[in-house]
């Protein structure tokens, strides 16, 4: 699983205490390797989970959803972070369960390794997620990929945004 | 503002069935074989590769039902969701089932449900390129140094609030979730219950009051000359008694005898309104390039047929039993005859 998306790409470090800004998630380089655990390192993307191994005669794999927390804090650089205090905003969403299953992922005919994808800007230059590359991710989702999302699609935002982002808690419910 | 939110809102028990999420594309897509359902896009709206919108990605919504045929462009869609509650979003609605309040982005840029963004300025004359304050992307901003930083075109008033939700929290005339698509009402209603908020006394009291609790002075420049200063404010009721009372036959358009109506004047001069016609290609949201097409759309104020309507309200003593306030009275664009 991974949450591609240009807010998500340069943005996000997690205090993690201990005197210093992190990412809670993996890092991983070009080698689907652990990358340095450094803060101000941003050429990995964080959001890989581990690698789930199908068999080669699959051409299904089932989905069974799952439940997600997002929070999102203020940033104090160089200074003490209260968890509880500095907490923005709390949004649970919920992945409700794919029923008979996804098709198999192919890989990539481009970009077998994912961190390829993010250098490879429109421009073919763009080699990191640093604030100034501005067209990082435009080859984030490759052909072969399998995608399901949830959207505003509720009954209560009804696609309105601002509804989500002015309040400090949103919590999804199952259905 | 977060703080005194997380202690008036009230959170609903698990179990409830109302949510903000739901499957992308509805239930038949999200459980179907297609490889990508998905709604992800870059921030200035266009869709991630590997290709456009051409069936591997569930369709967006629209924010309007498309009258004849969808003219959005493409590459800079409104970021909404394919469905609500597993139908088709074909424009968005108020709880009332009348058209949704959203905002529109200037020139190329995306319209969206976004909260009447401030203008914080953009001196983008790059030759060479369009060379057009706002009307380039992404990388088209020239930021503002402090010889043209302006607060007051941050905060030129109070209406900019017209942009928030007014039950974002809850709606307590319904069901208690917050109410999608519906922002404060600072303007005139076209006709009645058009929009919650506004001279409808079931609704009452009108969001406009909320005015009332604002003041936005001039301050750059200040005056220097204190005297008949306003601070900015230009009143509405610019009856001089008793000579706006004396009224010549034949003046023109009824005027007075003696009028005050310079400031109001000025104050209209340069404001301008949006009108665009729901078949315009792209919905005006192009040709990048503005001196590339002839169509207007956007048009000066009729002062004059405007302040007539104000003239109107005051002769029938309107302003009398209600508060002056400008955002009741309907602005008149004036119409260009010839352009298409």
């Amino acid at each position: 699983m991974f949450m591609p998306g240009r807010g998500f790409e340069n943005q996000f470090l997690a205090w993690t205490g201990g005197g210093g800004w992190q990412t809670k998630a993996k890092l991983l380089d070009n080698k689907q390797n652990t990358g340095p655990n450094d803060p101000n390192n941003l050429n990995y993307y964080p959001f890989v989970s581990d690698p789930i191994t199908l068999g080669k005669s699959k051409t299904k794999f089932g989905f069974t959803g799952g439940e997600m927390t997002i929070e999102i804090y203020s940033r104090h650089p160089g200074g003490t972070v209260d968890n509880k205090q500095d907490l923005v905003q709390s949004i649970r969403v919920f992945f409700p369960d794919v029923t008979g299953g996804l098709p198999v992922p192919k890989l990539s005919p481009t970009n077998t390794e994912f961190q390829n994808r993010l250098s490879r800007g429109i421009n073919g230059n763009r080699n990191n997620l640093g604030a100034g590359d501005n067209n990082s991710g435009y080859r984030w989702i490759e052909t072969g990929d399998v995608i399901r999302s949830i959207d505003l699609g509720g009954s209560i935002a009804k696609g309105d945004a601002r509804l989500v982002a002015l309040n400090p808690k949103i919590s999804q419910k199952r259905r | 503002m977060p703080g005194w939110l997380r202690l008036t809102r009230k959170f609903r028990k698990s179990g409830d069935n109302p949510t903000y999420f739901d499957k992308r594309g509805g239930a038949a897509v999200y459980d179907g074989m297609q490889e990508r359902v998905h709604g992800l896009r870059q921030g200035r709206g266009g869709s991630f590769q590997p290709n456009n919108d051409s069936g591997w990605d569930s369709e967006d919504g629209t924010l309007v039902a498309p009258p004849t045929f969808d003219n959005r462009r493409k590459d800079r869609q409104a970021k909404l969701p394919a469905t609500v509650k597993g139908s088709p979003l074909n424009g968005v609605k108020m709880a009332n089932d009348k058209p949704g309040d959203w905002d529109r982005g200037i020139s190329k840029n995306i319209d969206g449900p976004f909260i009447n963004r401030a203008d914080e300025g953009n001196v983008n004359f790059e030759t060479g390129a369009l060379g057009i304050p706002y009307y380039l992307g992404f990388s088209g901003a020239a930021e503002v140094g402090p010889t043209y930083f302006s607060p007051n075109r941050l905060m030129p008033s109070a209406v900019m609030f017209g942009g928030l939700p007014s039950r974002g929290i809850t709606d307590t005339s319904s069901s208690g979730d917050p109410a999608a698509w519906e922002t404060l009402l600072f303007r005139p209603q076209a006709f009645a219950n058009e929009h919650r908020g506004g001279n409808d006394p079931a609704n009452a009291p009108a969001d406009h009051y909320l005015l009332d609790l604002f003041h936005m002075p001039v301050v750059e420049p200040y005056a220097i000359s204190e005297p008949l200063s306003t601070a900015g404010k230009i009143n509405l009721n610019y009856v001089i008694a008793p000579f706006g009372y004396v009224k010549p036959a034949g003046a023109p358009g009824g005027a007075a005898y003696i009028e005050r109506k310079t400031g109001l004047h000025a104050i209209l001069k340069p404001v301008m309104m949006l009108l665009v016609n729901g078949n315009a290609p792209n919905y005006a949201h192009g040709p990048d390039d503005p001196t590339q097409t002839n169509t207007t759309f956007r048009f000066d104020i009729d002062r004059t047929a405007t302040l007539k309507e104000i003239q109107n309200r005051i002769d029938t003593k309107d302003f009398l039993t209600q508060r002056p306030r400008y955002v009741k009275c309907h602005s008149i664009p004036r119409m260009r005859m010839g352009t298409p």
